[in-house]
């Protein structure tokens, strides 16, 4: 018998991941729940396909998503890991409502909270606290990215694998091999090799 | 020189307008609203190759470029990337360090003498109690950047050194012309030997064209 998912059921964490960016106050979360949306995907189910506008704020509840995008000869770069708490959209589509060119896709076997984009306006537009919480929920965001991107063009491939496993540990786990290797922007055969010497602690 | 208080308006109305185009998304900020962000707008004016902010330092304002050349980019000691050029009629800051409150991770300096009318961050704060319009401006400017940072990124991703050259050099003929080769070819990514060599083909081959 399928477990029907239900908001009001996360409501605990869903509060504690989005108050610790933003201030909302648990009475203003109870009047986002009949906006929200829960979804259930199973491993490597497709959560957003590269054609299709993404209509859709995500936060992760349980498990783990990736964003990414296929370039020419089935070669995948992986932009984005969003594990619990995490937010996760295709953000070129969902803010210019055009065709992503990225994918989303579970990682793991994920819950997943969710906003339509005509919602979110709408909210915007009739709760006062909506605008101020939505403006420092994008601040995060925005210092997430460009952190990556200072990682990905800055930091040697070394210092960006020994960077991640020290602060992600679990990851490595978690995340198959290719996936976490082209997240990092480490070649294939370079980061087996990392990952070896880091096993026999030469690193 | 100083700017009147229509003078500022009108530079951020022209901004504003700008911003809901690259967003898709509409601001509605009153002229009340407007108002209050020209009254407390400063003018800011720099030598050029200065810096309006260095990594580690925070971000104190939000410019608007009046007249000039800016660049924001990454540095560390050695490596230098540049993420964008802006010019007049455009934004610039250190966006996630003005809004955020931390240290900035990018650098900005201008290229040519530059003048600026910016928002001063703790003004601007003082504001958003008192319009939700401009808490929303705030949300857009970042969300802009964001849409940028990725533009970038995915550009990188998904087009060739050669490709990206061509694109830049079409999409921006003016910076082309505006910007040092060896901040181009920061933006590109390359090293400005590729480029010089990349230049010297394409010249090359406009010559031949034209030769016909």
């Amino acid at each position: 018998m399928p477990r029907i998912l239900e908001v009001k059921n996360y409501f605990d964490p869903l509060f504690t991941y989005v108050h610790r960016y933003t201030q909302l106050r648990k009475e203003e979360l109870m009047q986002l729940l009949p906006f929200l949306d829960i979804r259930l995907y199973e491993k490597k189910e497709m959560i957003l396909s590269a054609g299709e506008i993404d209509s859709y704020l995500n936060i992760v509840m349980k498990g783990m998503a990736r964003k990414y995008i296929v370039l020419g000869k089935n070669r995948e770069v992986t932009l984005q890991l969003a594990t619990e708490g995490h937010f996760i959209q295709s953000e070129i589509s969902f803010n210019t409502r055009t065709p992503s060119e990225l994918c989303l896709q579970a990682v793991e076997q994920s819950i997943i909270v969710r906003m339509e984009h005509s919602n979110l306006e709408m909210i915007m537009r009739n709760y006062h606290w909506a605008e101020e919480m939505g403006r420092l929920l994008v601040v995060q965001l925005a210092a997430g990215k460009e952190r990556r991107l200072y990682n990905v063009r800055m930091k040697s491939a070394r210092e960006r694998f020994l960077e991640y496993v020290e602060k992600h540990p679990q990851m490595m786990r978690r995340v198959p091999q290719n996936v976490l290797a082209s997240y990092l922007n480490i070649n294939p055969q370079t980061f087996s090799r990392l990952k070896r010497l880091l096993k026999g602690k030469s690193l | 020189m100083e700017h009147t208080t229509e003078e500022k308006t009108e530079i951020l109305r022209a901004y504003v307008n700008q911003l809901q185009e690259y967003t898709g998304r509409s601001l509605l900020l009153s002229a009340a609203d407007l108002a209050s962000l020209a009254h407390i707008m400063v003018m800011r004016v720099y030598r050029r190759r200065s810096d309006l902010i260095k990594t580690g330092d925070k971000e104190q304002y939000l410019h608007f470029i009046v007249k000039g050349l800016v660049r924001q980019y990454f540095y560390d000691g050695t490596n230098d990337v540049t993420i964008h050029f802006a010019r007049e009629g455009e934004a610039v800051s250190s966006f996630i360090s003005y809004f955020a409150g931390t240290s900035s991770i990018c650098q900005l300096e201008t290229l040519e003498p530059t003048l600026t009318l910016a928002l001063p961050r703790a003004r601007l704060e003082q504001l958003y109690p008192y319009s939700t319009r401009i808490n929303r401006m705030a949300r857009v400017i970042l969300s802009a950047q964001i849409l940028q940072l990725e533009n970038w990124e995915l550009n990188h991703l998904r087009y060739s050194i050669r490709e990206r050259f061509l694109m830049f050099i079409k999409n921006n003929q003016e910076l082309y012309h505006r910007v040092p080769y060896k901040y181009q070819a920061s933006y590109l990514d390359i090293k400005p030997e590729t480029y010089s060599r990349l230049k010297t083909q394409l010249e090359r081959k406009v010559r031949a064209i034209h030769g016909k």
